[in-house]
């Protein structure tokens, strides 16, 4: 599982909803954690943050860049190709999530999750990245 | 010291809501609130009970869905209910996927929602709740397993009758029937034992049916609500041919394996009457009873088609969807003259949703609706015309109406034995000559199918 040190960067253009994806991951041990309302925000703060994230916890629908959009710019920039990138959808786009996948996310999470359901994702997504290395 | 009343917090619900609910559950304490952006960041502390959410308004700036996902999110374990009036943008699946416990349509659900919440309130010990159930449905040789209440109307409470333990005799039964007593009552922590008493009953006298009664039921209700809120959500949005294709499959299927599967089953027509009146009443079970009533009695007399005068009779008052909740809720002698026009109206409202929804109904159906109230005697609604110039399965359907609602076991009136409603329909017909409800000649034979079938049974 993913350090409790690790630095989380959270994007979601609603307010509510990235407190409440926040508070989860507080929960769950994690204290570094970086909030971003959009995906044009996020990407910046991604390549401008030393040192860098550890996981990123993208929302799906945001008006503008999508999190699919910023999935796409994070993972042709070849210093984060292997950046953690977990996506947060509702039910409703549960069937995009193919998109996702051939775009290179790590995990999807569907909405509405308990911190239980996200610990498993992560816990998914440090294996998908890193449990392979480790053997 | 003062009981602590449980707290249900309510969010954004509208008004007419809130008032039909405060009189409907005195037993909570309603903390009625606007949306805002503070009820999303944590839990309160004490957790309410429950929460019902109304549909938020723009300024929330957020979707009904991101409401349902945030307060899931944070409560994970008390029901979460949606509750609208607003039929145009209702989803019921939709709204349950982002996590909403359930979701209510008014007036429509009105009955299914307090329901829910009784049951609710009655698993958290919070609230004693009755249900009605038919003595005809407690045979007398067995052990009950639940105890058997009687209700007092004078001063409205619940005496027990008999105990978990007790075998209920003959003389005992006979002599609640001899006070014409058809009903009695068993709470609802007990229900199950009595859902398990009955089933067991039907079992051991042999009864084709292979699931039980309740789950029939059950089945029922949900396919019919579910085709319901087909058929009302989401207008205009994809009202096409196509849709409205869908909706009508739904429907047959609905009428082909709840209605008519009742009518072709080996029992006999009297008992096929009495296997529909015996099960404990529903909220969506009027519209399948009176539309399976509808079909037999339509069987049973040769005229017109089972199956469209089963579709009409299904159909027949989902035009209530669109009366307002404070007239819905009212009786007819609440009701001032003019809420009774608008009441009337839900007729043409029934014909219309269907025509808007495009659905591929016969137009025999669009005029059983249509004609459904109208009276014998020229003074019924929309059009009164007199007897002789409307449809006979309109007065199939109309007797059917009125046989469901005589039986039927809810709170609040007295519900009749089967043969007794059918007698009853005939004296109010045959009391005055200025009061002629349904066309004697037709209603005669309708009887005449009780008699016969109560002589073989």
């Amino acid at each position: 599982m993913f350090a409790p040190n690790t630095k989380i960067l959270v994007v979601d253009d609603m307010l509510t909803m990235r407190k409440l994806v926040i508070k989860i991951c507080k929960e769950l041990g994690f204290s570094d954690i970086v909030e971003a309302s959009d995906g044009a925000k996020a990407f910046e703060l991604i390549s401008s943050t030393q040192p860098g994230f550890g996981l990123v916890i993208s929302d799906w629908n945001m008006p503008q860049c999508t999190g699919l959009d910023l999935l796409k710019r994070v993972r042709v920039d070849s210093r984060f190709s292997q950046l953690p990138f977990l996506m947060v959808t509702a039910e409703a786009e549960q069937h995009q999530i193919m998109e996702a996948v051939k775009a290179g996310v790590s995990g999807y999470v569907i909405k509405p999750f308990t911190g239980d359901q996200l610990k498993e994702k992560l816990t998914g997504v440090y294996q998908k990245h890193f449990a392979q290395k480790a053997s | 010291m003062e009981k602590v009343l449980p707290q249900i917090l309510s969010l954004g619900v509208d008004p007419a809501v809130m008032e039909f609910l405060s009189k409907e559950i005195p037993t909570c304490k309603m903390d009625v609130q606007p949306y805002d952006l503070k009820y999303f960041e944590a839990a309160l502390t004490p957790s309410p009970v429950a929460i019902f959410c109304g549909l938020p308004k723009a300024e929330l700036e957020m979707q009904v869905a991101e409401v349902a996902q945030a307060l899931r999110m944070i409560y994970n374990s008390i029901p979460i209910y949606f509750v609208s009036i607003e039929r145009t943008s209702f989803n019921r699946k939709q709204l349950q996927k982002n996590g909403f416990t359930d979701a209510f349509l008014m007036p429509s659900d009105q009955s299914v929602f307090i329901e829910t919440i009784q049951k609710m309130l009655s698993a958290l010990g919070e609230l004693k709740v009755y249900r009605s159930v038919r003595l005809m449905d407690i045979p007398s040789e067995n052990v009950l397993g639940f105890d058997l209440y009687l209700h007092m109307p004078a001063n409205n409470k619940y005496v027990k009758y008999a105990s978990s333990t007790d075998v209920l005799s003959e003389k005992r039964l006979e002599r609640l029937h001899s006070y014409e007593i058809a009903t009695a009552s068993v709470s609802e922590d007990q229900m199950k034992q009595f859902y398990d008493f009955t089933a067991a009953q039907l079992s051991r006298l042999g009864s084709s049916n292979k699931i039980s009664e309740t789950q029939k039921k059950e089945l029922r209700e949900n396919a019919v609500r579910d085709l319901f809120t087909g058929i009302f959500g989401e207008a205009g949005k994809d009202d096409t041919i196509d849709k409205g294709r869908a909706v009508m499959n739904d429907c047959q299927e609905v009428i082909k394996s709840y209605i008519l599967n009742e009518s072709e089953s080996k029992n006999t027509w009297f008992d096929k009457i009495m296997n529909v009146a015996s099960a404990a009443g529903g909220a969506y079970n009027h519209a399948s009873n009176v539309s399976t009533y509808a079909a037999l009695f339509s069987i049973g007399l040769g005229i017109g088609k089972p199956d469209e005068i089963a579709l009409a009779a299904l159909l027949h008052d989902i035009g209530m969807a669109d009366i307002p909740l404070e007239i819905a809720v009212k009786s007819e002698r609440e009701r001032t003259p003019e809420e009774t026009k608008a009441y009337q109206r839900h007729v043409m409202l029934s014909v219309n949703m269907l025509k808007e929804k495009k659905l591929m109904v016969p137009e025999n159906v669009f005029k059983i609706i249509a004609q459904h109230h109208e009276r014998f005697d020229g003074k019924g609604y929309p059009d009164a015309i007199p007897g002789h110039r409307f449809m006979k399965e309109a007065q199939i359907l109309a007797i059917a109406d009125q046989f469901d609602y005589l039986t039927k076991v809810q709170a609040g009136k007295p519900a009749m034995m089967p043969m007794a409603a059918m007698e009853e329909i005939l004296r109010r017909n045959s009391a005055s000559k200025d009061e002629v409800f349904y066309d004697p000649q037709l209603l005669l034979q309708i009887s005449n199918l009780f008699h016969v079938g109560k002589k073989a049974a």
